[in-house]
């Protein structure tokens, strides 16, 4: 059952129960006033009769007349008086009853010197009052007795019309609570509905907000909790992604150079070759050998940085570069590509190895990034008190979508080029492996086809 | 032969297939990436692509559709089973794995060529072998072989110009569970030789086995 039946029976239970509850006990109170009034009432009427008859009846003790039939008359002209009332008096002498003539001496009988009141059963509910009148040669009795049969009606006609608006009351609340009830549940039907999209996968799936009570409040905070999930998802996915990519690069940088070296082993093997192919495709092969051995000292690099501490010392980048200066210029000069340094005599602490490492790929990278008749700028300056060093180039430049992918492992951006200048796809990986260790920075900052400029911010 | 579109973007592995390819006698035309390789396929006729799936620009999972009708091979470092069947799904006819062996690839090229057109004849000097006849002329004269020995001539015809082992002569002639010696390998060859006179055309090669040389 559904939480908005259950509390719809209830209600409606409840209403029901407590309303009629209500209604009796105010209903039996007044009804107990009533005739407790009605009592009150037949009391002084009974006093007031009484008090007549007896003088009646000692004017005619004084008189020597208390026979039957004058006492009769006497009575029958008191009851005349309330004849439209439904007052009945009876009469009685030592258990012989006077009046009405030939009646009965009624029961109960009452002790002697008292009054009584009382009440019979519904639907015929009568009042009486009975006491000893008069004692003169024997005891006479007075009983007064009025039927409440106007009251009873009148209280009956109540009842029937109390129970109509009592069913219209309930049958009104019913179908108001129905149309409430539905139209508060709403919010969580649209939850539970919610709820059920995502369980099926569907991650991207929200709730419809409106007002401020505690379910909108559930469905804004299912909503964040959602956002979340879904945020969370989507980063493990990228990050599985990522993952894979590498696995990828990996295995295809590492395959394609055993897939040459094996496949000119064994057409050499297997071929007819002249002495000049034979010479080419031992050049292709020692290439390809010279480029895996590269591939492995790389990643061996980056696998002894991981986790390591290592020993640092005050270094001026310009030492740094002097180790490194005969190699690049000789690769500028392979491509036509000027270098320029400009740099003071700024010392840094960090490895020295490492920093040279860091220089070479950048400006190597500079290099290669450069057409023919190029220029890599490598400057050191002081930024806020902070050795910044950087390496600027005027070649292709990159779009901010290869720059946020710059430092992945085996991430080419330019992909035209790759591979055959025998690079590994690691370089800036590494690089960024270094600047890392020495808690430095790097930053890029490039535009497609004029250049790019990477700064090293030391700490 | 037959004309091959070999897209890969590696400059060596490229060079290597392309001349494995021509041993096989089929003349390949390179390219480097997806763009030209599109660009080549709407000009000219190829009877067999072979593509890389890592390519810098397009991958072949998606240069598969600019194709056409030409059969694809997909030749690539992604081995996993979820690749290979991605691959095959695209309707490439076959997925080879990085690295691969001369004699792998160059069958698997084979079969798919003589899936679509079959060669009918080759000529080795004046000696005439019809394929589907499988039949053999030495210029006017027909010459009787038994199976096994045309089996063997057959096996040197379609790795023609590779060297081939005796081992692998047996296991491509005989079949895998043939447990002879290589020796047989051996008497054969003499009596093709003889047969047809191909003493020059199928040669010893030291400590390997035997080559045809076409």
């Amino acid at each position: 059952m559904k939480l908005w039946q259950k509390i719809y029976i209830l209600t409606i239970c409840l209403f029901v129960i407590l309303l009629n509850a209500g209604i009796y006990l105010v209903f039996d109170m007044t009804y107990r006033k009533d005739l407790s009034s009605e009592q009150r009432q037949a009391e002084s009427e009974y006093h007031m009769i009484a008090s007549g008859i007896l003088r009646n009846l000692r004017s005619l003790d004084g008189q020597g007349r208390l026979k039957e039939l004058p006492i009769r008359s006497v009575l029958e002209i008191h009851e005349k008086y309330f004849a439209n009332q439904e007052v009945r008096l009876t009469f009685w002498k030592d258990g012989r009853c006077i009046y009405p003539e030939g009646g009965e001496t009624p029961e109960p009988a009452v002790p002697d010197g008292e009054s009584r009141i009382w009440i019979w059963g519904r639907g015929e509910k009568t009042v009486g009052v009975q006491s000893l009148l008069y004692e003169s040669r024997g005891k006479y009795y007075l009983r007064y007795e009025k039927a409440l049969s106007e009251l009873d009606a009148s209280w009956e006609q109540l009842e029937r019309k109390y129970l109509v608006a009592s069913l219209g009351f309930s049958l009104g609340l019913a179908a108001l609570l129905f149309v409430f009830l539905r139209r508060m549940m709403k919010p969580i039907g649209n939850l539970t509905q919610t709820v059920d999209e995502m369980r099926l996968g569907n991650l991207s799936a929200r709730v419809g907000i409106k007002g401020s009570d505690d379910i909108s409040l559930l469905g804004e905070h299912f909503n964040e909790m959602a956002e979340k999930i879904q945020k969370d998802i989507s980063f493990i996915e990228g990050e599985v992604q990522a993952k894979q990519e590498l696995v990828d690069n990996f295995s295809h940088e590492l395959k394609s150079p055993i897939t040459s070296i094996y496949g000119f082993a064994e057409y050499i093997q297997k071929a007819k070759v002249s002495e000049q192919e034979m010479k080419e495709c031992m050049g292709f092969i020692m290439e390809e050998s010279a480029r895996l051995l590269k591939l492995s000292y790389t990643l061996l690099d980056l696998a002894q940085m991981r986790g390591k501490e290592i020993g640092m010392q005050r270094v001026s980048i310009r030492n740094v570069y002097e180790g490194i200066r005969r190699t690049l210029e000789k690769l500028g000069a392979d491509c036509g590509v000027n270098l320029r340094f400009l740099c003071g005599e700024e010392m840094v602490q960090g490895n020295e190895i490492l920093l040279q490492s860091l220089l070479y790929n950048l400006i190597h990278n500079g290099i290669c990034a450069c057409r023919e008749g190029g220029m890599v700028t490598v400057r050191e300056e002081c930024l806020r008190g902070r050795v910044c060093l950087t390496v600027e180039d005027n070649g292709c430049g990159m779009t901010e979508e290869e720059m946020e992918r710059i430092t992945e492992p085996f991430y080419r951006a330019d992909q035209s080029r790759n591979r055959e200048d025998g690079r590994t796809g690691l370089g800036l990986s590494l690089c960024q492996k270094i600047v890392d260790l020495h808690g430095a920075e790097m930053n890029f900052l490039s535009e497609k086809g004029k250049g790019t400029k990477v700064l090293v911010l030391f700490p | 032969m037959a004309k091959i579109l070999v897209v890969e973007d590696d400059r060596h592995i490229r060079e290597l297939i392309r001349r494995n390819l021509a041993l096989a006698g089929h003349a390949c035309t390179c390219c480097s990436d997806g763009m030209q390789a599109g660009e080549l396929v709407s000009g000219q006729q190829f009877d067999l692509a072979l593509l890389d799936v890592m390519l810098p620009g397009m991958s072949g999972f998606d240069l598969i559709g600019k194709m056409g009708d030409v059969p694809v091979i997909f030749l690539t470092a992604k081995g996993e089973l979820e690749d290979k069947l991605e691959g095959l799904a695209l309707g490439a006819e076959d997925y080879i794995v990085k690295p691969f062996e001369m004699l792998e690839l160059i069958a698997r090229v084979n079969v798919i060529l003589r899936r679509s057109r079959k060669e009918e004849a080759v000529c080795i000097g004046n000696v005439h072998v019809d394929l589907r006849e499988r039949s053999v002329t030495v210029g006017e004269e027909e010459v009787v072989l038994t199976p096994q020995e045309y089996n063997l001539l057959e096996v040197f015809i379609l790795n023609k110009n590779i060297a081939l082992s005796r081992e692998k002569l047996l296991e491509l002639a005989w079949g895998y569970d043939y447990e002879g010696e290589t020796k047989t390998v051996d008497v054969h060859v003499q009596k093709l030789r003889k047969k047809l006179g191909l003493k020059g055309e199928i040669k010893t090669i030291t400590k390997l086995g035997y080559r045809l040389e076409i």
